[in-house]
């Protein structure tokens, strides 16, 4: 029995794959124990769960889209972020005396405490903002993050012969993704490539099955958890674009009822739903292209429109037209009429549920959280870093 | 911006943003020598590869708009308006006049 201290960061997308993989870990006898807000972490893992509590502030810069929101992302939540939960990771490292700690890619915090203490360390990539080089024709972007980077190591006491890139444990990175879907790249032999954790997770919202009507063919529309106002824009042009396919067309639109003002019988609005659940009934889903939902309906060989706002998701939705499984179109630009053809051409072509199908395929042989749970146990077992660590970083820096 | 090239460069940068981001008024509109093309016009990278294509097909070679946004920091990516890109492709066109 080995024991994992799982450090996250307390956002939806970045819990429900650590999640399952700690779900899989603990029916195989290992214990698991949590560092994170304890106010936001509780609701997900649920009363048993053990939580090593951070405390949780308000960042600012969660809602920018562009350029502009990886700065933010860096200089308004990853760098504070780190500062104000290391104490409570050191803390929680010391107490817990993990085996091997479990860090999400951007809470770095987990990295800096494990290689302080001389503990093994993975780390799960839980977006795919940091895979492919993204800066590699923005040197002086990717300058910026590397001082940021160098920043927090030196503040923690540490030189860069211990930690040279707190993103990507020299140990073991786990991805939740495939190659298939993640494209041409290489990997180094400690990146492991499981495909989306989405195993046993318990639904957390009721859905009024009875109003699906079987003879119609059905399509969900969500923009996550992360759309600024602006974004809401959306909403209404999503209405236009399905409200003449009544005849034939049911639509879930993941918002509140007051968001879709007159919208006709067959667009439901519904705040929560419960997604994993839902997913097998829906014949083509519109999104933002965040990374879970992307992966959840790609495991159920839906096909997608996929309209990226920010972050990793103009990757996601690269990924989704490259392989086939979708179409792409501009968040804030897309018209009502555009819209609805590209939703029909989901519905009427099978080529792109065919492609979507062998993006599932392609995750079933990852293995998912079952994968992701076998090499931290092999982790745990032999804690060496890999000899070809060093050739890491892919991204440009 | 100043001088007669440099307000042609103006008019004529206003006018392939149109082109790429389309013709939509309500997008249209806002295509104006203050606006961002990051935060104000909400530019892609789909969307900057088709301007750095439309650039290279009006001007030749001499506007590479790819080594361009490569020279910039952070910020300046952040900031970049539509009035920054004239005076860079201005800029080109003194360059080669000499």
């Amino acid at each position: 029995m080995s024991r994992f201290l799982f450090v996250t960061l307390p956002l939806a997308g970045h819990v429900h794959p650590p999640a399952a993989v700690s779900r899989v870990l603990q029916e195989r006898g290992h214990d698991v124990a949590w560092s994170g807000s304890e106010a936001r972490l509780r609701p997900w893992l649920g009363p048993d769960a053990t939580v090593y509590p951070t405390g949780m502030r308000l960042f600012r810069g969660q809602a920018d889209n562009g350029i502009a929101s990886v700065k933010s992302l860096w200089e308004g939540f990853i760098v504070p972020f780190t500062k104000f939960t290391l104490p409570a990771v050191e803390k929680a490292v010391a107490e817990y005396q993990p085996d091997v700690v479990v860090t999400d890619q951007h809470a770095f915090a987990g990295a800096l405490a494990a290689v302080r203490h001389g503990i093994p360390w993975a780390t799960f990539c839980t977006s795919t903002i940091e895979l492919g080089r993204p800066f590699a024709k923005l040197p002086k972007a990717a300058a910026w993050i590397r001082g940021h980077l160098a920043t927090l190591i030196a503040e923690a006491g540490l030189d860069d012969g211990q930690a040279t890139d707190l993103r990507f444990s020299p140990y073991l990175v786990i991805v939740f993704s495939s190659g298939y879907l993640l494209g041409p790249q290489e990997f180094p032999g400690h990146f492991a490539l499981v495909g989306p954790a989405l195993s046993n997770r318990p639904a957390t919202a009721s859905f009024p099955w009875d109003r699906l009507d079987p003879a119609r063919r059905h399509v969900l529309v969500t923009v996550g958890t992360m759309a600024d106002a602006d974004a809401m824009d959306f909403y209404p042009r999503a209405v236009e674009a399905l409200r003449p396919l009544g005849d034939s067309v049911q639509a879930i639109v993941l918002a509140p009822p007051e968001a879709l003002p007159g919208a006709p019988e067959h667009i439901m609005a519904i705040e929560r739903v419960p997604q994993l659940e839902l997913l097998p009934h829906m014949d083509a889903v519109v999104c933002h292209a965040g990374l879970n939902t992307v992966s959840e309906t790609l495991s159920n060989a839906v096909p997608l429109v996929v309209a990226p706002l920010t972050r990793d998701q103009p990757i996601n939705a690269a990924n989704v037209v490259r392989v086939g499984a979708g179409i792409r179109e501009h968040f804030y630009r897309v018209r009502p009429d555009q819209l609805r053809a590209s939703v029909l051409a989901l519905l009427s072509d099978p080529a792109y549920r065919a492609a979507a199908g062998m993006v599932r395929e392609s995750f079933a042989a990852a293995g998912g959280a079952p994968q992701a749970a076998a090499r931290l146990e092999r982790l745990a077992a032999r804690p060496e870093p890999a000899a070809d660590a060093g050739n890491y970083p892919l991204s440009g820096l | 911006m100043d001088g007669p090239g440099g307000q042609r460069a103006l008019g004529e940068v206003i006018a392939l943003l149109r082109q790429v981001i389309g013709d939509d008024p309500h997008w249209a509109d806002r295509v104006t020598p203050a606006a961002r093309l990051d935060q104000d016009l909400r530019m892609d990278s789909l969307e900057m590869a088709a301007l750095a294509d439309a650039l290279g097909e009006a001007y030749g070679d001499r506007v590479d708009l790819a080594a361009f946004v490569t020279g910039l920091d952070f910020d300046h990516l952040v900031a970049l308006t539509v009035a920054d890109l004239a005076a860079y492709v201005r800029a080109c066109q003194a360059g080669e006049g000499r």
